[in-house]
């Protein structure tokens, strides 16, 4: 909401500065997000007479005016494309002045002419966007020589207001003003002129009675441009329109008033340049004065031009199926069932409380209005603007609920403004249609509730009352103690005591409420978190680097990381980029290495807790897994060993060092024929704890990576943390043996074996043929290649003999070395390199 | 027994001669215990010696043991001293080697850090536990309900539109709108207000969800939510608690305002400001007008809060006239963004190498 310091300063007649309004409204709860100065900036501008006009006698295009600036005549070049009237008052910059945009104006050399300062343009001024000169109307025009700011009276402050939507009496000026007498502690009573100008005089053969019956009738009226002329007016058209409202649910009140002899052409000044400081561009005088209105009183009414209304009433109903209405802005729209509107004999002229129709829209050639002064229920208005994308001043207002009990001052003030400005001829007794009535709303409580639930026992009763009645509620006794307080029709958001103690809190200051540190009983960490906590910290201090993704992503994503396809949907998605719900981690972390490749960092390791979200026969058609994933892409870097890409074994580091740190023990399983879609077959292997399968490690399957276009073959792991934390809470530290009271004797051994052949089956027989006594068994070196059979590997072990109970001789140990290696041969087939 | 004693007499004349020159063409340990083996040796001339003296006369033998004594002594002080020397000049080379190129990067698993979000949460987390606040997990995927209508979202209006939802659907399911990805981790109270009876202190904390994207809106980010539900609690409590938490996340000193607001779940609402934690305007007496993260207002908006709203409470079966409640939500990623210096909110979502690696 955009509001103007001066419209509120001329509402409240609180004589403060912005920033002093603004502070006030934000520590009042309407929070005042920027303030933007007009007029300020301008300096040296005149208003000044045009008295004669001459082309340049050298150049084209340009024309050489004659002003008066109140003291002296001046000449001034100007181009002209832009005709001035003659006597016209424009506003003249001289040399030296500054403009609203900043610049400097100087005296600048046409050929032989010199001008002296410039006529300056409606934008120069800062008064509309136009690059028209600005001219006064005469009858506005103050004198020449005038300083042009104090005299057009251009200097206002704009401030950008975020409105809660518990706020709809902020939506205007009169409710905002209201707000700042009470901070201010001044009273309210804004003067607005509530009359319409003159009085209708009727034929006295015409009865009164008569005149809602009879479709046309003849109406005399005193009229004129001044109040102090007054010349009786023949019209002719209907006093009023029947007004029917159909949905009586969704519109509780409408009134309809008529206005003849309308006069279009623009607004006064005044009017058209707050309007403009407003956002709001002036049309023509009818639609001027109910923009004025909306943004006077924050109610929007709306104005049809009652010859292009079939009659012979309007009806406020439901579209029916198959309706259309083109609109203002010109959006034609197809109607539903739950769209309320404001319909003719023809069909819908408008689209209630949102915007009105094009075809009945008030244009220059309009004679005759029917003026709206309406209240829409705000669950249809904000159903139908959601449904059509349509976001109006108009049903923003409506949205949040404008107040019912308020129309007929709107109506008023609306046709008030109408007459005045002599745009028109209102017929004074509308049709007012009110379907329901809301009770005022009475809250019973009192001092000691409001500090009981503030924590502050020193607020004065005085002060809160004086509060309370500030904002319009009517203070009684309750005849159970306490206060029976009636809150105003415009503060719907008011219903229960705890909102009483809000608003004397928030018209106080909030910083006036005393600081309690609560005692809460101390607890027990959540030891889940602690123990996610410590997984993350675990590892980070890998070497990896934590991510985190969104939870959405393409269905493509899925499909070509071999991810599930069967995902959770979003209904509404931003886009098909994000439209289901993640059933693994891997695509998120594979988007990831897509990217680092394309922006030359060919090099990661990352991983990611998040949750997958799997479709599920719940109620809520869903499951979150908690999980963790893992992508580890590109060189190992060292800048002294052998140059390699990060592969399974790396992996599997990570993943053990993992379940060490929590102390349980990892399983590998083989993938059998069975490997995760995303994985390579051969090269990865699925995790186990406790005999149960969690997840899997592998490098990426040659398939997923070239559809994620990459280069590299990231290693991936997918894991379920849940099952993980369970086992890790439960887990123990371990039972430490003493230290060993006799030497261990090492032997290194080079195996020839068929490449099939694993380094667990090694161990295995190496334990069997060497019992007890076989204390660790290493891997020291893996080699194929020159020297090594064809499909065969070396495989350098070394193992390290011990016996519990005495020191072993070189004689045992030549003999377990020989049984070793005999039945290496025997079982696998293996050879000791010679 | 003429030939052992004139043997002795010879060998021991020339040891004496070598003595002044003994071991100095030794330069290294090993060549120094070579050349001291062959005079001390079990076959150096030395040990020879002594095996000649049984062959000689009695009245010899003292004369020339008492020689042959002072030579071996004399070796072994020279080898002593000399094995000294070169250890010395041992560890003289040894220290004075080439120094290492102490620029060259370590070597290992490299650096891994923590995502700035959940860092930062586990921060904000860890605060209020220790103010008395339990950690309790609430599901992303929720109830419309839960997440709007028990937190007392009056229907159709626009405090729905602070938080646009995206509603989920999978195979089967039935109404498109009854189930939402959370736009809030205030669904905490919906949850456990009905499944606890007070009093209670609860703190959550996860991702969230909202229809909105641009340079300052992030489809899904991240959020804290707690509340605290007694007897006589009230606004002051959350005054005291709130000035606790902005002390022990941002530092004494740092000033608090409460701005009054609205939430549909709460009633009196309010935004809590904290001073600019960049110019820190209460230590230079004004905000900065250059200031680029509080834009020259000297103040941040950290969190939401207020005490939960009776209609919430009496949703969930407690009875507002006995119990009452603090409550507070704040986004995660505006104070990671806050702590790490990060202006643009997409870069934590973003997971871009050249960003993580300077986490
Ligand atoms: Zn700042």
């Amino acid at each position: 909401m955009k509001a103007s310091c001066n419209w509120l300063r001329e509402l409240s007649r609180i004589k403060a500065s912005a920033e002093e309004i603004a502070e006030k409204l934000t520590q009042a709860g309407l929070e005042v997000e920027a303030i933007h100065r007009h007029g300020h900036e301008i300096k040296g501008v005149y208003i000044a007479r045009v008295e004669g006009e001459s082309p340049h006698p050298e150049q084209r295009g340009l024309r050489i005016v004659q002003i008066f600036n109140g003291k002296e005549r001046q000449e001034v070049v100007m181009r002209s494309e832009h005709p001035l009237p003659p006597n016209a008052s424009v506003a003249w910059a001289q040399p030296g002045a500054r403009l609203a945009n900043g610049t400097e104006v100087g005296v600048r050399r046409f050929g032989k002419v010199e001008s002296r300062g410039m006529i300056l343009s409606e934008a120069e001024l800062g008064v509309s966007d136009e690059a028209k000169p600005f001219v006064v109307p005469p009858s506005e025009s103050p004198p020449a020589g005038a300083n042009a700011v104090e005299a057009l009276d251009l200097r206002d402050e704009i401030l950008d207001i975020a409105v809660t939507p518990n706020r709809p009496d902020a939506m205007g000026h009169l409710g905002l003003a209201r707000e700042l007498a009470a901070i201010f502690r001044e009273p309210f009573a804004p003067r607005l002129n509530t009359q319409p100008f003159g009085v209708v005089a009727l034929p006295e053969e015409i009865e009164k009675a008569e005149i809602k019956r009879k479709d046309r009738s003849w109406l005399l009226h005193p009229s004129s441009a001044s109040a102090t002329t007054t010349k009786l007016v023949l019209i002719q058209g209907p006093l009023s329109i029947p007004i029917q409202i159909e949905a009586t649910e969704r519109c509780s009140r409408y009134i309809g008033n008529v206005v003849h002899a309308v006069e279009g052409g623009p607004s006064p000044f005044w009017m058209r340049y707050r309007l403009y400081l407003l956002g709001q561009r002036a049309v023509d005088r009818v639609v001027d004065v109910t923009n004025w209105i909306l943004f006077e009183t924050g109610h929007p009414i709306h104005a049809f031009d009652l010859d292009r209304l079939a009659g012979p009433q309007i009806t406020v109903r439901l579209a029916k199926e198959g309706e259309r209405i083109v609109l203002l802005d010109g959006r034609e729209i197809a109607l539903g069932k739950d769209d309320l509107v404001i319909a003719d004999a023809e069909g819908p002229v408008a689209l209630a409380g949102i915007m009105g129709g094009k075809e009945s829209a008030v244009s220059g050639g309009t004679k005759a209005i029917l003026l709206e002064v309406a209240h829409f229920d705000p669950p249809s208005i904000r159903r139908t603007r959601r449904r059509h994308g349509l976001q109006t001043q108009s049903s923003e207002r409506f949205e949040r609920g404008v107040d019912a009990e308020a129309l007929p001052f709107v109506q008023r003030r609306a046709l008030a403004l109408i007459s005045h400005l002599g745009c028109g001829i209102p017929v004074p007794f509308g049709v007012d249609i009110e379907v329901r009535r809301s009770k005022p709303t009475v809250i019973f409580t009192s001092i000691n509730e409001v500090r009981g639930v503030l924590g502050d026992p020193s607020i004065p009763e005085v002060e809160a009352r004086r509060i309370l009645e500030s904002l319009g509620c009517e203070m009684s006794p309750a005849e159970s103690g306490g206060w029976r307080v009636t809150v105003p029709s415009h503060r719907s958001d008011l219903a229960r005591p705890e909102d009483l103690a809000e608003e004397i809190a928030r018209i106080r200051g909030y910083h006036l409420i005393p600081a309690v540190l609560p005692k809460i009983p101390s607890k027990e960490r959540n030891p889940r978190l602690q123990l996610l906590e410590r997984i993350r910290c675990t590892l980070a201090a890998q070497g990896l680097r934590e991510t985190i993704h969104f939870a959405f992503l393409s269905p493509d994503d899925l499909k070509r990381s071999g991810a599930p396809k069967d995902a959770v949907l979003l209904v509404n998605p931003l886009s098909t980029e994000r439209s289901v719900l993640r059933t693994s981690m891997i695509p998120s972390l594979l988007s990831c290495v897509q990217r680092g490749e394309r922006f030359d960092h060919p090099m990661g390791r990352l991983f990611e807790i998040g949750k997958r979200y799997l479709p599920a026969k719940t109620p809520l058609g869903a499951i979150e897994v908690l999980s963790l994933g893992i992508a580890l892409f590109g060189p190992v870097r060292d800048w002294l060993s052998i140059k390699r890409h990060a592969d399974f074994y790396d992996g599997k580091w990570h993943i053990e060092h993992l379940f060490r740190s929590l102390r349980l023990e990892v399983e590998w399983q083989a993938f059998d024929d069975t490997a995760p879609p995303w994985a390579h077959p051969r090269k990865g292997a699925f995790i186990q704890l406790k005999g149960r399968r969690i997840g899997a490690l592998a490098e990426i399957h040659p398939d997923v990576a070239e559809a994620w276009e990459l280069s590299t073959r990231p290693i991936l792991a997918e894991l379920e943390l849940s099952p993980l934390m369970e086992e890790a809470l439960k887990a123990h530290p371990p039972p430490i043996h003493p230290l060993p009271r006799y030497p261990s004797i090492v032997r290194d051994f080079a195996f020839v074996l068929h490449e099939s052949v694993s380094f667990a089956s090694l161990r295995t027989e190496i334990e069997e043929a060497g019992g007890k006594l076989v204390a660790r068994v290493d891997v020291l070196d893996l080699y194929q290649g020159e020297g090594i059979p064809q499909a065969h590997k070396s495989m350098l072990v070394r193992i390290e003999f011990r016996h519990p109970d005495s020191t072993l001789t070189d004689a045992q140990v030549e003999d377990l070395g020989r049984r070793i290696v005999q039945r290496v041969a025997e079982r696998l087939g293996g050879t000791l390199r010679a | 027994m003429e030939q052992a004693q004139k043997e002795i007499e010879e060998a021991l004349r020339r040891l004496e001669a070598t003595l002044p020159h003994l071991f100095t063409s030794s330069r290294s340990e090993a060549e120094l215990r070579a050349e001291n083996a062959k005079l001390l040796g079990p076959e150096g001339e030395v040990t020879r010696i002594f095996r000649l003296f049984p062959k000689i006369e009695a009245e010899r033998r003292k004369e020339l043991g008492k020689r042959a004594n002072a030579i071996k002594s004399a070796i072994e002080q020279a080898f002593q001293q000399k094995l000294a020397l070169i250890k010395k000049a041992q560890r003289q080379a040894e220290l004075e080697c080439p120094p290492i190129d102490i620029s060259l990067p370590g070597r290992g698993v490299g650096w891994g850090s923590l995502h700035p979000i959940s860092a930062t949460m586990a921060v904000l987390i860890e605060v209020f536990e220790s103010l008395g606040f339990e950690y309790v997990e609430v599901p992303e995927i929720d109830f419309a309900e839960n997440n709007f209508g028990r937190l007392a979202f009056p229907p159709d209006h626009p405090a729905a539109d602070m938080q646009d939802s995206f509603f989920t659907r999978s195979e089967g399911s039935g109404n498109p709108q009854a189930v939402v990805l959370r736009t809030h981790t205030t669904t905490v109270q919906a949850h456990f207000l009905r499944s606890r009876p007070p009093p209670m202190a609860l703190v959550t904390g996860g991702a969230v969800y909202r229809r909105d994207d641009d340079a300052t809106h992030s489809p899904m980010f991240h959020q804290i939510d707690g509340f605290w539900v007694d007897r006589d609690v009230c606004f002051a409590h959350l005054h005291g608690l709130m000035r606790a938490f902005v002390e022990r996340i941002f530092g004494a000193g740092v000033p608090i305002r409460f701005r009054p607001s609205y939430f549909p779940f709460v009633e009196p609402g309010a935004e809590l400001d904290i001073g600019c934690t960049f110019c820190r305007p209460w230590e230079r007496g004004a905000p900065s007008e250059q200031c680029k993260v509080c834009k020259g207002t000297g103040w941040l908006e950290v969190l939401g809060c207020g005490m939960i709203h009776p209609l919430v409470l009496e949703m969930a079966g407690v009875s507002p006239k006995e119990w009452r409640g603090i409550a507070w939500g704040m986004g995660v990623d505006r104070i990671a963004m806050l702590r790490y210096g990060i202006s643009d909110i997409r870069m934590l979502y973003e997971n871009d190498m050249r960003f993580l690696e300077q986490l």
